[in-house]
């Protein structure tokens, strides 16, 4: 039996997890995060916070699983995209432990880990994935060996614009709650459409900087804040959502998948919901302990790349903070 | 709308084929989502039904080939037009049809620019071949009035990424063919300037590798 050991360290999350061959493939995951007191994730201080906190979550894992190290086959890590000082805590880890215990190392794209998670924990084949999270926004599919992109924004991704309104607005941090977003919760109170706010669709790429700026010049001026996140809430979600039917329509799949840490969202989902009627496509949401960054969907990756003999030497596995998900080759999905 | 046949669901209008007035007739139809607050949904339909009309017509007149305008109704987000028979550019691709024809693509897409108008969403599924073999373009429903090189650049940019999705090795060699139409439209320098564009606009894509790396300095609590 297969057993992979699989580190996750991307940006604010350590977390590690252990996956096998056999179904329901996940025996262990076990995360920390760092949360800032106010403002933004600083790169410096989460760094230091996954080192302090990764020893205990890899004991943890070891724990929950009821194995040592000596039963791990290989030990997956992401080492990209993500930010640099996060990403050197993960990696460091994964290649002591190769090489301490002499197991092969695996390297996993964080973004392919967010998809394949996605796909085992949902059941859905070959659908139109739609990935969300604080620093990502795209919608990906899969073709001739690579998952392509398809729409991705162009300048901010949806989660940073909801963070960075909520940051300079006040409503956060912390900007989840029980599981929505602080922006979400204020919007309920909201009602009226704030017409200036700009809703930009290019193609299949979407651009969410102007709305930022927008949303908080229209607070300046008096606008209602419960409005306004009401409004930036419509209009971001409809363009996620008018970006995915366009890719649905393009590539003619029926299965939409969403995945990363915004997939939560419930008024993201009724609006994918209707969407993904009207296509008469089958809608599946990465369920929450994997939505977020997590150590299992490295661990899973890292198993369907072992199985396909990807591997890579300790002296040659370099971070890779800007590594694109249509960089990967996937040679067990051919 | 009876006697209409839906031939295609695309991601913001259902496309109906069936007559008017004796003529073989597309009808593009913006249904209400519900997904969207009332009021957004009213004013993009509305928006981009008056506007996409208005910009076929300005394109037909000046001899871009684009379906004629045979009606419009705002109030139900509809507009009625000449029926193109033949096969998505696509599709004519990927049955093996030449893809000299990406020339004609580029220079239609130059016409375009030419008359200060961007498409906004000119992929190889919105280029059809006639049964003559002839090159049209359709689906105005993201273009806009716009002279401006990024916007243009955009534009480009689609039409070069569509054709990166075809499963075929000479992606490269397919991009230049349509460039050498596009530049012989718009002439060597304003074709360049728009190509060095779209450079730029792939290096803002996030985690690109050669992306320049820039500060940028946030002044915060000022007026504006």
């Amino acid at each position: 039996m297969v057993r992979i050991l699989g580190i996750e360290s991307t940006a604010h999350t350590i977390g590690v997890g252990i996956a096998v061959e056999e179904s329901p493939h996940i025996v262990a995951n076990v995360k920390s995060t760092y949360i800032p007191e106010k403002g933004g994730i600083h790169p410096r201080e989460s760094s230091r916070y996954l080192a302090e906190k990764a020893p205990e979550v890899l004991r943890e894992t070891l724990k929950r699983a009821g194995l040592s190290m000596d039963d791990i086959d290989a030990i997956a890590v992401a080492l990209g995209p993500g930010l640099g000082p996060s990403l050197r805590v993960g990696a460091t880890l994964a290649r002591a432990l190769a090489i301490y215990y002499g197991k092969p190392l695996i390297p996993v794209n964080h973004a392919v880990a967010h998809i394949e998670i996605g796909l085992i924990t949902t059941g859905a084949r070959d659908p139109v994935v739609v990935y969300l999270s604080g620093g990502n926004t795209a919608v990906i599919a899969h073709h001739s060996r690579r998952y392509r992109v398809f729409g991705e924004t162009l300048d901010i991704a949806l989660g940073n614009l909801l963070d960075t309104f909520a940051r300079e607005t006040g409503l956060g941090p912390p900007y989840v709650v029980n599981g929505i977003h602080v922006v979400d919760r204020c919007a309920e109170k909201g009602s009226r459409f704030v017409s200036e706010l700009p809703y930009i669709v290019k193609g299949q790429d979407l651009s969410f900087a102007g709305l930022l700026t927008a949303s908080l010049r229209s607070l300046r001026r008096g606008g209602s804040l419960e409005d306004i996140c009401y409004t930036l809430r419509e209009i971001a979600y409809s363009m996620v959502v008018e970006v995915t039917e366009r890719c649905i329509s393009h590539t003619g799949k029926k299965e939409i998948l969403v995945v990363g840490g915004v997939a939560a969202s419930p008024y993201l989902r009724e609006k994918m919901e209707w969407a993904s009627k009207h296509h008469r496509a089958s809608l599946y949401v990465v369920p929450p302990e994997y939505a977020v960054d997590n150590g299992a969907m490295i661990a899973w990756t890292g198993l369907l790349a072992y199985r396909s003999g990807v591997r890579i030497a300790v002296e040659e596995s370099y971070i890779k903070p800007r590594w694109r998900v249509d960089e990967v080759d996937t040679p067990w999905r051919d | 709308m009876e006697g209409l046949v839906e031939i295609h669901r695309g991601a913001e209008a259902v496309i109906y084929k069936g007559n008017f007035l004796g003529f073989k007739a597309i009808y593009k139809y913006r249904p209400p989502k519900q997904y969207r607050s009332e009021v957004l949904d009213k004013k993009l339909r509305f928006e981009r039904t008056i506007n996409e009309a208005r910009i076929m017509l300005r394109l037909r007149l000046s001899g871009v080939p684009v379906p004629a305008l045979l009606d419009v109704d705002l109030d139900r987000g509809l507009i009625v037009m000449e029926y193109i028979e033949g096969r998505i550019l696509r599709d004519y691709i990927l049955g093996g049809g030449s893809t000299d024809l990406l020339r004609d693509a580029g220079r239609i897409l130059g016409m375009i620019h030419a008359r200060g108008i961007c498409h906004g969403d000119p992929t190889i599924s919105n280029y059809i071949v006639d049964n003559r073999g002839s090159l049209w373009i359709i689906d105005f429903g993201l273009s806009e009035y716009s002279d401006d090189a990024e916007d243009q650049a955009v534009d480009l940019h689609l039409l070069y990424r569509s054709i990166e999705t075809l499963p075929l090795k000479n992606i490269e060699e397919l991009k230049e063919i349509v460039y050498s139409g596009y530049s012989e439209i718009l002439g060597m320098d304003r074709a360049k300037r728009v190509r060095e564009k779209v450079r730029e606009i792939r290096m803002r894509g996030r985690y690109v590798l050669e992306r320049r790396v820039k500060a940028v300095w946030m002044v915060r609590g000022g007026e504006s």
